[in-house]
């Protein structure tokens, strides 16, 4: 193909000018689902890059979703099961215990939650993993769970400890990539979604349509939670639908 | 721009700068903490103040301030090549002072440079806005029958990123950005001065003078690679407009 030899040029040229050099192990193409074989292989030959991409990480997180998402999330069960592995042998007393659950432990998920709704059952086995350390006392076994895991979510004034719920937290974060959305409409990727999922409409109409992605309905999870505590301003009444029935409990 | 970026420096600024380093960081050669430059602030402030006036007024610099030591960090859990370690730089506080301040100045006016594609170390974009957009570009190629037939991804892993840096295409690409001269310079005697001990086993070894390259460490280097890296992306751009590459479609709206 013409353009995949553009780009090669574009590639050898930088490299040339800036000395930087492109690492063909470790860079991916991915093509198009229907790209003949032919193609791809010419294609492959000439960037010398053999992996095919779709199935790694970009900025570590998973860059594609197929049916099964418990499988791609799992990594993160297994960080946070190694890391607590790690602690069980230090004799810590409750409060350093609480110290590195919240801030370690329960720290991360975050950065996949920022993009991704996980699935439950991922947030399950993690806060599992969470109160099996918290209440173990000799390493390698297990011990009696005293409170249930629930009530010990509760604020500190109510009675529990303050853990976080991941699964809640993970509806927060993505409530506020929905607000993004609704308050640059103008930045990249409000674009890109708005151009994909909503040309003519809002965020806060949009719906999931046929053949979303992933992230796009994580991203509306997050939106009805956005919209739960928001209200519209009556301004020169061009944004509202009077017909529409969410404004009607407002 | 350049008006703003090659103003007098103010003590508030330098001020800023000494207190937007993190406190418990690893020392440089020297061996002075920045808690030290915290704690003592108000009776050394006249000789740093002295010694900031001088590198931005004067252009006096004294070499030996950014001697730096590297420290190896393997990146796999054995490393068995050289190229297995990433070389990080502890610099001198000193020397992390003028650095800050620099980027302090450059950040403001990054954002009108860069194009809207690259959101890293950009005040005001958020890396995972990314993230959402090579995924619904990845969808697309998956779902949508116009890109499935045609389209492909590239994913390129640039090797030693920072550390093969060439000096002067940094130099030549400022001076296309229309940076002013006088920022050019300071920016590269920030760049071209450094000298290098490894430390091994707790001990500096060795006196290395770089050619290219530049800091992992250095509070600048972050911003003077997407400066870099911009012309990448400014080449896809050209090929783009020349129809030599066509940006993938995954609606109405234009992508590269």
């Amino acid at each position: 193909m013409k353009s995949c030899l553009a780009i090669k040029d574009i590639l050898t040229q930088y490299e040339r000018a800036s000395g930087q050099k492109v690492n063909t192990s470790k860079s991916a193409l991915h093509f198009g689902k229907r790209v003949q074989d032919t193609t791809k292989t010419a294609i492959r030959r000439t960037l010398d890059i053999h992996n095919d991409g779709g199935c790694n990480k970009y900025l570590g997180l998973p860059e594609q979703f197929g049916r099964k998402k418990i499988e791609l999330f799992q990594y993160i069960v297994e960080k946070v099961r190694e890391k607590t592995k790690g602690w069980r042998n230090k004799f810590l007393s409750h409060g350093g215990k609480e110290v590195l659950l919240k801030a370690i432990a329960l720290a991360m998920p975050v950065y996949s939650m920022n993009c991704y709704k996980l699935p439950k059952h991922i947030c399950e086995e993690i806060e599992r993993i969470i109160s099996q350390y918290w209440w173990c006392t000799q390493p390698e076994r297990n011990a009696m769970h005293w409170v249930a895991w629930e009530r010990m979510k509760f604020s500190k004034e109510e009675g529990g400890l303050g853990f976080r719920d991941i699964g809640k937290f993970n509806d927060a974060l993505l409530a506020k990539q929905a607000w993004r959305l609704l308050h640059n409409p103008e930045c990249l990727m409000a674009r890109v979604l708005r151009g994909r999922y909503f040309p003519n409409s809002n965020v806060l109409v949009a719906s999931i349509g046929s053949q979303s992605s992933f992230g796009w309905q994580s991203l509306l999870k997050g939106r009805d939670l956005l919209k739960k505590g928001m209200r519209y301003i009556v301004g020169d009444g061009n944004s509202i639908q009077p017909r529409a029935k969410t404004h009607q409990s407002g | 721009m350049n008006a703003d970026l090659t103003k007098k420096i103010t003590e508030e600024e330098v001020k800023e700068a000494v207190f937007s380093i993190g406190g418990t960081k690893a020392p440089g050669p020297d061996g002075f903490t920045e808690a030290f430059y915290h704690h003592y602030w108000e009776d050394i402030k006249q000789s740093i103040m002295a010694e900031v006036h001088d590198f931005f007024e004067k252009d006096i610099f004294d070499k030996s301030m950014n001697h730096t030591n590297l420290c190896l960090i393997p990146k796999p859990a054995s490393p068995l090549h050289m190229s297995d370690y990433r070389p990080i730089a502890l610099c001198n506080v000193s020397y992390k002072i003028i650095s800050k301040i620099l980027v302090a100045r450059l950040k403001k006016h990054l954002s009108s440079i860069i194009s809207e594609e690259q959101a890293a170390f950009i005040p005001g974009r958020v890396i995972t806005d990314n993230v959402i957009i090579a995924h619904e570009v990845i969808h697309a190629l998956k779902v949508k029958k116009r890109c499935s037939n045609l389209y492909m991804a590239i994913k390129t892993d640039i090797t030693k990123a920072y550390d093969r840096l060439e000096w002067d295409f940094l130099q030549a690409a400022m001076f296309k950005y229309g940076f002013d001269v006088r920022w050019i310079e300071w920016i590269m005697t920030c760049v071209r001065t450094p000298t290098f001990s490894v430390n091994i086993n707790g001990a500096p070894y060795g006196f290395i003078q770089p050619e290219r390259g530049i800091r992992q460490g250095d509070p600048l280097s972050p911003y003077l690679f997407i400066l870099c890296a911009k012309v990448l992306s400014h080449m896809m751009k050209k090929a783009e407009t020349q129809g030599l590459i066509k940006g993938i479609k995954i609606s109405n709206k234009v992508l590269k």
